[in-house]
């Protein structure tokens, strides 16, 4: 922690945890979708990846704020 | 002018004859040089030549820069030493920490002149081909790092603790802990070696098919579009050199911003908490 307003960590974590989420969750829905036979899952899970996505990044750059 | 465009124009004689056909744009078929000649049944390739052609001018280079090392450096040895220097303090020092940079040193360094190197082919005359702007070269670099960083986060965690570093968040409350732990596995460990490789790939393709583009593009109004074309055909090659430059900035950052990334991945598997 040398400078206090140098970014540390990846920055490029935010868009692993976007697509991460977004491709585990919608995956997740598909797969429900085949089994239950519905549609609506697929579109459930996205959003709700992302939003987990979302919040993982606020979580983990929130916590390295914290730590300077 | 370079193979891949002269390629371009050969294998679409319509669009530089300006028959029925048009113009047509350059496309991901454009990075798809014919081989030299066959090895085993794999034809050996432009930038399999480049590879070959990187290592040994990095090689090279850093050899003449160190065989005499002297108290009072000359030129080369200067530029040798500034560039190592670069390398050591600002990627590998500052990003790892002095504790433990000193091992990762050569693997960076080569790492970055190497990626350096074959980016800068892009510009050079009569070469003028980026390597990494075939996706399978950038992703053996990336797959490289990916085993770097975990076998660095295993040897020195063991691997369930490696596991759990990686994949248990900290910062959050535990009652979403199963919804968060394959998301980090997912992001951490199957999807980062893919953004690694695409970012390098993406910018050199990128930059690569504009200049195609341009520089066909122009050619094909000069020939075919009477006075407006002996207008906007020019003004477009002027495109060309513009990018071309631009094209020198993306080379150097991008190698450095995947040595960057090198760096940040194994600071992160040697961390004892992120």
């Amino acid at each position: 922690m040398k400078e206090p307003d140098e970014p540390r960590g990846d920055p490029w974590l935010a868009f692993g945890y976007l697509v991460s989420g977004v491709c585990l969750y919608g995956a997740a829905g598909w797969g429900l979708d085949r089994w239950w036979g519905t549609e609506f899952m697929v579109v459930l899970g996205i959003l709700f990846g992302a939003g987990l996505g979302i919040y993982m990044t606020w979580a983990r750059f929130n916590k390295q704020f914290d730590q300077q | 002018m370079s193979v891949s465009m002269t390629t371009a124009v050969v294998g679409n004689p319509q669009a530089a004859e300006g028959g029925s056909g048009g113009f047509e744009a350059p496309g991901p078929a454009s990075f798809d040089l014919p081989g030299f000649f066959d090895v085993a049944g794999t034809a050996v390739t432009k930038p399999m030549f480049q590879l070959v052609l990187a290592a040994a001018l990095v090689f090279g280079f850093f050899y003449l820069a160190a065989r005499r090392a002297a108290m009072v450096p000359g030129r080369l040895q200067f530029a040798g030493e500034t560039a190592y220097g670069m390398v050591r303090n600002g990627l590998g020092r500052d990003i790892i920490g002095s504790h433990d940079f000193q091992r990762f040193v050569p693997y960076l360094f080569a790492l970055f002149f190497f990626i350096l190197v074959n980016n800068f082919f892009a510009s050079v005359p009569i070469i003028q081909f980026p390597t990494f702007s075939r996706a399978s070269m950038a992703y053996a670099l990336a797959a490289l790092s990916w085993v770097i960083y975990n076998a660095v986060g295993i040897h020195k965690h063991g691997f369930l603790g490696y596991l759990k570093l990686q994949c248990v968040p900290s910062g959050v409350s535990k009652a979403i802990y199963p919804l968060l732990i394959p998301l980090e596995f997912f992001s951490n460990i199957l999807v980062r070696p893919v953004t690694l490789a695409l970012r390098l790939f993406a910018n050199m393709f990128a930059g690569h098919l504009l200049i195609i583009l341009f520089s066909t593009g122009g050619l094909y109004l000069i020939q075919n579009e009477g006075v407006v074309g002996l207008v906007a055909g020019p003004l477009a090659w002027v495109m060309t050199i513009a990018i071309a430059f631009l094209e020198l900035l993306v080379q150097f950052l991008q190698a450095y911003v995947f040595v960057l990334l090198n760096a940040m991945y194994i600071q992160g598997a040697l961390a004892d908490e992120h």
